[in-house]
């Protein structure tokens, strides 16, 4: 079994009475692997939302297909197993948070699995670990700070035990603290859980330490590489899209000439490699 | 001439009771006519509780507002301030409740008391000046745009009733790339060719960096650091324990000169930092020969 | 003294029935009594109940008067020449009104006192369908979330220069009218964006569903229940009688 999440020739289109149908995904090819962490960007209505509702089985493509570690997502008998494989994350906290204690939300998706109560009980102690919510389990979600109602979101999602977790926009309603706590929570789970992170987002210094950035304009794929290739490429400002600060003060120094490492685009990097 | 003067402003919410809070603690500035004015701060800093008092949202529990000169504690003073103070809250396009852009523009101004044409202009107006086309959007229902677009028609409305002073509240905060351009480009132009003042509290440091002339640091409540730039980001710096508020270079910066490297952490943009980098790095090479 | 949900909604409706069949002022105004003591009991903030009631109290003093007027009775108090305007009965019936729609309030009020998730275990060991179940505890869980909303663009209102307090009775009312299409809009997208999350997460994905808790009736919940239903029974014997 490929642990990948394949796009093949998917097509979304919108039909409105009156008028010729509107394209948000065009003919995309795409291939996300197991344990990759992705980021994707894009202006709004670059097609990103609907591209990661696609990877889920929320929205169906027109035309084309999207395969989940080899099953279809049309094929409703694998509704199901697509949904725990990929694991979904939205914006606003508030308006994913059902339940009023901590530790009910979390075990919401493993209860709707059919699992046995021992097994929920493991899986929701197990979440609520990797993202370090383990004492506020018994809070009111509603007196968390915007970082941790995310990082519950995280955990009532991880709970299902997926192969890939898909963010759309985590960060756009967290101040500094949250969005470092989440990021960082992302990462762990990145490396130690061996979990595929697709996170969507707006500021390219979260998406600078991907190993992998995909950039999405007018339904397309326009970009698709390791970051320091996509922020140098002359595509990227077609793109309507800036590249993060440092990755800038890189090219920067490369234009005069200094013998800087051109993969430096994060400030974890620069610092490593001017204290050598 | 200050325009904005605060004075020990002290708000305590719910004050009294068992759930109360000191969200504003002994906070003094002042803003003069025709500045941008930054203000930094995490969730929970006091930061929107304190632009509430410059439009008389809200009145100190102890200390002074003053707005014009006037002291907003009193009623009448407070009345008048809407038509002067423009206040945009966080996700403004929570608040847009009209069946078409019109509508939602035309509203403040039918209740400024302006007649049909002029209120026609000044629509048009003010939505050319934040970026948008007014043909394309005039009769379109706000809650049917797209989350930037919306944002932008937030800020129109603001903008049409021409207030001398604009209070925002993140106006950049989760809206993508291009329309934060807009955005702030109309913020800078209201500054620029109205000689607005503009008070705007921001995440985004690198924006303030750029647009502001004057910046305030509060934590907790209370006003760590105000005045120019430099000063309040190296005053910041001792307080950013985790690294979390100061922009990415400088950050750099900073974590640098804790390694011992000779830079200037006192730049401010991101070519002052490539400067200082590339001045280190030339005295290595130079010292390798 | 903890009750399961059960026994306090078998209570809830205990005390709606009751407030539906008494007609007088003075056996609601025990009921609400009694109802207030409950909830006291468990622990319930009465500030909290008197907050969210105090935008509605002009609402039932309309209402009041409007019932008295409307409510004919032989005792006058108040007349405009020939024509009577509001008599003792009126101001009983009036009265009456006001009083029963305070008691289902709070007798509702109940229903806050436990989760909304233990509400939904209860109704389904009772074997009520979850989704019915669930869709309920829901709605009731939106209800807040209207008034921050209704509450969000009051406060755009205000600050393009409406003075809520100046605005005369008439307007106010076509004011919010306008506004109610937003509000509910609004609600209903974030109502959709709370179903998509569920589905992400497995919601009705399997016929069945493990329940991690359990909730088990006591010897104490028994007690209540059949208390309350004697009761009940009880009171409205001898009312009816």
């Amino acid at each position: 079994m490929d642990g990948r999440i394949e796009l093949i020739d998917a097509t979304k289109e919108y039909k409105h009475a009156g008028s010729p149908p509107v394209s948000a995904l065009n003919c995309v090819n795409l291939s996300i692997r197991q344990g990759e962490f992705v980021g994707m960007v894009g202006l709004n209505a670059s097609g990103k939302t609907t591209l990661a509702r696609m990877l889920n089985g929320l929205i169906l493509p027109s035309r084309g297909k999207v395969l989940v570690n080899g099953l279809d997502t049309a094929d409703l008998a694998q509704k199901k197993e697509i949904r725990r494989l990929v694991g979904m994350v939205f914006q606003n906290p508030d308006n994913q948070i059902i339940n009023p204690i901590v530790e009910e939300e979390v075990a919401f998706a493993a209860e709707n699995l059919n699992l046995s109560p021992a097994e929920v009980r493991r899986r929701v102690d197990w979440a609520l670990e990797v993202s370090g919510l383990a004492d506020l389990r018994h809070h009111a979600p509603q007196m968390l700070s915007g970082g941790q109602k995310q990082r519950l979101a995280v955990a009532a999602v991880l709970v299902m035990q997926p192969s890939y977790l898909v963010l759309d926009e985590p960060t756009s309603m967290l101040d500094e603290d949250g969005r470092y706590e989440l990021i960082k929570t992302l990462q762990d789970l990145n490396r130690q859980q061996r979990l595929s992170i697709i996170m969507i987002s707006h500021r390219m210094e979260e998406v600078a330490p991907a190993e992998r950035i995909i950039v999405l304009h007018q339904g397309t794929v326009y970009l698709d590489g390791p970051p320091a290739e996509v922020f140098r490429s002359p595509r990227f400002a077609l793109a309507g899209l800036k590249p993060p600060p440092i990755a800038r003060l890189t090219n920067s120094l490369l234009r005069q000439g200094h013998p800087i490492d051109d993969r430096i685009v994060t400030l974890e990097q620069m610092v490593e490699f001017l204290c050598r | 001439m200050p325009v904005i003067e605060t004075k020990e402003l002290t708000h305590i919410y719910l004050a009294g009771t068992p759930y109360e809070k000191k969200a504003l603690n002994q906070v003094s500035l002042s803003i003069n006519k025709g500045e941008l004015f930054g203000i930094i701060g995490a969730n929970g800093s006091g930061k929107s509780t304190l632009i509430q008092h410059f439009n008389g949202l809200l009145t100190p529990s102890c200390g002074t507002v003053r707005v014009y000169g006037k002291d907003t504690a009193n009623r009448s003073c407070r009345n008048e301030l809407w038509k002067k103070v423009g206040l945009m809250f966080q996700f403004p396009e929570q608040q847009l409740f009209a069946s078409t852009v019109f509508d939602e523009l035309a509203f403040g101004l039918k209740n400024m008391g302006l007649e049909g044409w002029e209120i026609e202009n000044r629509v048009e107006e003010a939505l050319l000046q934040v970026g948008l086309n007014p043909k394309e959007v005039i009769k379109v229902p706000p809650l049917g745009l797209s989350g930037g677009a919306r944002r932008q028609v937030a800020l129109a409305c603001i903008l049409a009733m021409r207030p001398t002073i604009l209070v925002l509240d993140e106006p950049t905060a989760g809206v993508d790339p291009s329309a934060s351009e807009h955005i702030l480009k109309a913020i800078k132009k209201m500054q620029r060719e109205q000689q607005a003042t503009v008070v705007m509290v921001s995440h985004y440091v690198n924006d303030l960096i750029f647009l502001a002339d004057k910046l305030a640091f509060l934590k907790e409540g209370r006003l760590l650091s105000y005045g120019d730039k430099k000063t309040v980001f190296r005053d910041m710096a001792q307080w950013d324990v985790n690294d979390l508020i100061l922009p990415e270079h400088l950050k750099l910066m900073h974590r640098l000169a804790a390694y011992g490297l000779p830079v200037n952490t006192e730049i401010l943009t991101l070519e002052e930092a490539a400067a200082e980098i590339s001045r280190v790095m030339e005295e290595w090479a130079r010292c390798e020969r | 003294m903890l009750l399961d949900p059960r026994s306090k909604m078998i209570m809830v409706i205990c005390i709606s029935s009751l407030a539906l069949i008494y007609n007088t002022p003075a056996r609601l105004l025990q009921l609400l009594l009694v109802t207030l003591v409950l909830l006291f009991i468990f622990s319930f903030n009465l500030r909290v109940i008197a907050g969210y009631l105090k935008p509605f109290v002009f609402l039932m003093f309309f209402l009041f008067v409007v019932q008295s007027i409307f409510s004919p009775g032989d005792r006058v108090i108040l007349a405009l020449g020939p024509v009577s305007l509001i008599s003792i009965e009126g101001v009983l019936a009036g009265a009456t009104v006001v009083l029963r729609l305070l008691v289902i309030t709070a007798a509702a009020m109940l229903f806050t006192t436990f989760s909304s998730r233990d509400f939904i275990l209860g109704l389904v060991q009772w074997k009520v369908p979850y989704e019915i179940a669930f869709m309920v505890s829901t709605a009731l869980r939106f209800l807040p979330l209207f008034r921050d909303e209704l509450k969000n663009v009051l406060t755009a209102i205000q600050l393009r220069g409406v003075d809520l307090k100046k605005v005369p009775w008439g307007k106010k009312m076509v004011m919010y009218r306008r506004l109610t299409f937003p509000v509910v809009y609004r609600n209903m997208l974030k109502a959709e964006q709370l179903a998509i999350a569920m589905e992400a997460r497995a919601f009705r994905a399997y016929p069945q569903r493990t329940y991690l808790r359990q909730l088990n009736l006591q010897r104490v919940d028994y007690v209540v229940i059949l208390l309350s239903l004697l009761v009940t029974f009880i009171l409205i014997m001898r009312y009816i009688g």
